[in-house]
């Protein structure tokens, strides 16, 4: 998709969005941040003034413990190589 | 062609043959420059120094040195090197055999650890002792090579893979239940372009402040980086 496109938006081209039953078998569900929606496929984390519930923000602190995976993958290969610089 | 002009003028000639007679003048003029180098070239002093990483394997003390220089440790370059050597764009049926698969993957690993102007075939070519024109025959052997191989890193995971996740994730998350089946995650990531394109070029403005494409990455929590799609 082009850089103007949310992430939720560029969601909706992948091929998990548009072939759901292929991708996801039974109750799965992808883990994604506060940028995606929220239906039976993508599980994002709270947005605020929900995220203010402390039974939300204690859900929303241990999805973090398995989020901060995806996001240290990416930034050690930005890291690393140093030509990805700026992405 | 001048003689055949003098001989021949021009203007006493149909239309005709004259613009079948320029054609032939351009296309054997292009053949020229195409097969023909029309001027002398002189040798373009070379002296790289990237053949210091292979004295830095010797030595456990030096591997610090030549992780900064190739970006991996020379475990991992040895892994990349089997892998990648026996692909056929590293053969070419000459007799003057291609640089050794080595040589190459090293200075592809030494182009992709820098950025800005270091990363330039220049000042890249100046570093290994090669012509900027290698440079970029050598990144691109090597990331043909190693793209060859995407089927057998990016694929579905097996039943048995998922399973080991969802235990994971069991012990990960202190809430048990349906939540083991989310054993995927998707993050986007922004692949910036070098300017803005001249098509739609609004359309490839990011809120980051500049012009790319968003690519979504979807993962796995163990093996890693299990499937990345492309967008176009």
């Amino acid at each position: 998709m082009t850089g103007s496109a949310h992430d939720a938006a560029a969601f909706e081209h992948t091929a998990a969005a548009k072939y759901p039953d292929w991708f996801f078998e039974g109750n799965e569900f992808a883990w994604t941040d506060s940028a995606y929606a929220v239906n039976k496929y993508t599980i994002p984390v709270h947005k605020q003034p929900a995220s203010l519930d402390p039974v939300n923000t204690l859900f929303d602190k241990l999805v973090a413990h398995l989020r901060i995976r995806s996001e240290h993958c990416m930034g050690a290969l930005k890291g690393r190589f140093q030509c990805l610089q700026g992405l | 062609m001048m003689a055949h002009d003098i001989l021949t003028p021009p203007e006493k000639q149909s239309l005709q043959h004259v613009m079948e007679q320029a054609d032939l003048d351009i296309s054997a003029v292009l053949t020229i420059l195409l097969t023909r180098y029309l001027n002398g070239r002189h040798c373009v002093p070379k002296s790289g120094n990237l053949h210091i990483a292979w004295e830095y394997v010797k030595n456990p003390a030096d591997h610090h040195r030549f992780i900064n220089l190739l970006c991996v440790t020379p475990l991992v370059f040895d892994t990349i090197l089997t892998l990648i050597e026996d692909h056929p764009i590293f053969m070419n049926n000459s007799n003057n055999a291609q640089t050794p698969v080595e040589v190459q993957l090293a200075v592809m690993l030494y182009h992709m650890g820098r950025y800005g102007n270091g990363a330039s075939i220049e000042e890249v070519g100046r570093i290994a002792g090669c012509s900027e024109g290698s440079v970029e025959n050598y990144t691109r052997h090597c990331f043909t090579a190693i793209e060859a191989l995407h089927s057998i890193f990016v694929q579905r995971l097996t039943l048995a893979e998922k399973e080991v996740e969802k235990q994971w994730i069991d012990q990960q998350v202190g809430f048990r239940g349906t939540w083991r089946e989310g054993w995927i995650m998707y993050d986007g990531t922004i692949v910036v372009l070098y300017k803005k394109p001249g098509l739609n070029g609004d359309a490839y403005y990011t809120r980051k402040g500049n012009y790319g494409l968003n690519a979504q990455v979807c993962l796995c929590l163990l093996y890693c980086l299990s499937k990345t799609e492309r967008l176009p």
